[in-house]
């Protein structure tokens, strides 16, 4: 398993403990359909600053980010890129 | 314009209004007992003011700096003598916050006013452990502090309306309005919404419905955000039990006896969300039930 996947099955496997869903779909927006309250949005950050040593910055605070699976995993490997 | 509070109890809703005071501007002293909770505050209280403008995009962007720049957290109550306005925020028990409001009231200025963050307490009962009693008022902020719009305020027996008045103009400060009502033990919000959970916890109990079932209907059929069993495990059970306990013993009256089942419950650990189980399993997946 490459880097890439191994990171999308972590935040995959972290976003699937906190929704009530019996199979979570990479692209679903977890927000926009209501499978986790906003304040999970907070909880969602401190855990990709911890697990994958990024600083979220005042420029990365865009619902977009966070929005799926797919769209958090772009994200943190972005962020890693940029070397924060 | 208040520039200075002093918010004691650095609990969740201590640090919920010490991150919406900060995030507009204003200087807190966070006063707790537990060094330890003093930490985690400061920790949690950094993270989410660092992330709230992210859910409330009319709230400012902040750094770390700035967050701690803000908030001065100690265990030394005396730092908050030059506070215009305390918010108190301990635990609903009546021998905790008697001494707290006697020593407050011999540390702060006399015209300080004391903002009750209580759920259930009679505001009047506390004025009266103060030389102030018409500079106490009830202010049970809902949480998350930063995202709520309004506020229910308590008028004491003795409150003034200048009181009223300094407590709506904190309150405006952080975009809030104050719906003013009257004293009487759970004012509005938990003399009703603790029947609700209470009842819920009786219905499973009866083997009536199961507690999602139960909050589904209030979800979805009455459309409230969260149903009762929900809540009371983010409440957190031992709270609701206290409060109910509470309302029992004021009241004298049956509807507010707690249910067995949500006795058991505390007794068994199952405290909520705080401690992964309660109505909910909150260790595997959110929303499998207990």
């Amino acid at each position: 398993m490459n880097d890439v996947k191994q990171l999308e099955e972590r935040v995959h496997h972290y976003i699937a403990e906190h929704v009530d869903v019996p199979e979570l779909d990479y692209d679903v927006e977890i927000f926009e359909e209501g499978l986790v309250n906003s304040l999970f949005a907070i909880q969602l950050m401190t855990f990709l600053e911890k697990t994958f040593q990024i600083k979220v910055t005042m420029d990365d605070l865009d619902m977009n980010n966070y929005k799926s699976v797919t769209a958090i995993t772009n994200f943190v490997r972005n962020k890693q890129r940029e070397g924060v | 314009m208040y520039t200075k509070v002093g918010i004691i109890g650095a609990g969740t809703m201590g640090i919920g209004i010490t991150v919406d005071l900060l995030l507009h501007g204003i200087q807190t002293v966070l006063v707790d007992i537990s060094e330890q909770a003093l930490e985690k505050a400061k920790r949690e209280i950094v993270q989410t003011a660092r992330f709230a403008p992210l859910l409330n995009k009319a709230l400012p962007v902040v750094s770390e700096e700035q967050v701690c720049s803000l908030v001065i957290a100690t265990t030394d109550l005396k730092h908050v003598e030059d506070c215009e306005f305390i918010v108190e925020n301990i635990p609903e028990q009546w021998a905790l916050k008697e001494p707290l409001y006697r020593q407050l009231d011999r540390i702060c200025r006399p015209d300080v006013v004391f903002g009750v963050n209580t759920s259930a307490i009679s505001i009047t009962k506390v004025a009266g452990v103060t030389q102030r009693p018409d500079k106490v008022i009830g202010m049970h902020f809902m949480n998350p502090v930063y995202l709520k719009p309004s506020i229910e305020v308590i008028r004491g027996y003795h409150t003034s309306e200048r009181t009223v008045n300094e407590a709506e103009a904190l309150l405006a400060q952080l975009d809030k309005d104050a719906i003013v009502v009257n004293d009487l033990t759970g004012f509005v919000s938990n003399r009703i919404s603790h029947l609700f959970m209470n009842e819920a916890a009786f219905v499973v109990a009866d083997g009536v419905a199961t507690a999602k079932q139960v909050d589904e209907i209030f979800k979805k059929c009455f459309g409230h955000k969260m149903g009762p069993l929900e809540t009371a495990d983010l409440i957190g059970l031992d709270t609701v039990m206290d409060s109910l306990n509470v309302l029992y013993q004021e009241y004298q009256d049956p509807k507010f006896r707690c249910s067995p089942y949500l006795k058991k419950m505390v007794e068994a650990g199952r405290l909520g969300r705080k401690v992964g189980a309660g109505f909910y399993d909150y260790t595997k997946q959110r929303g499998n039930e207990a």
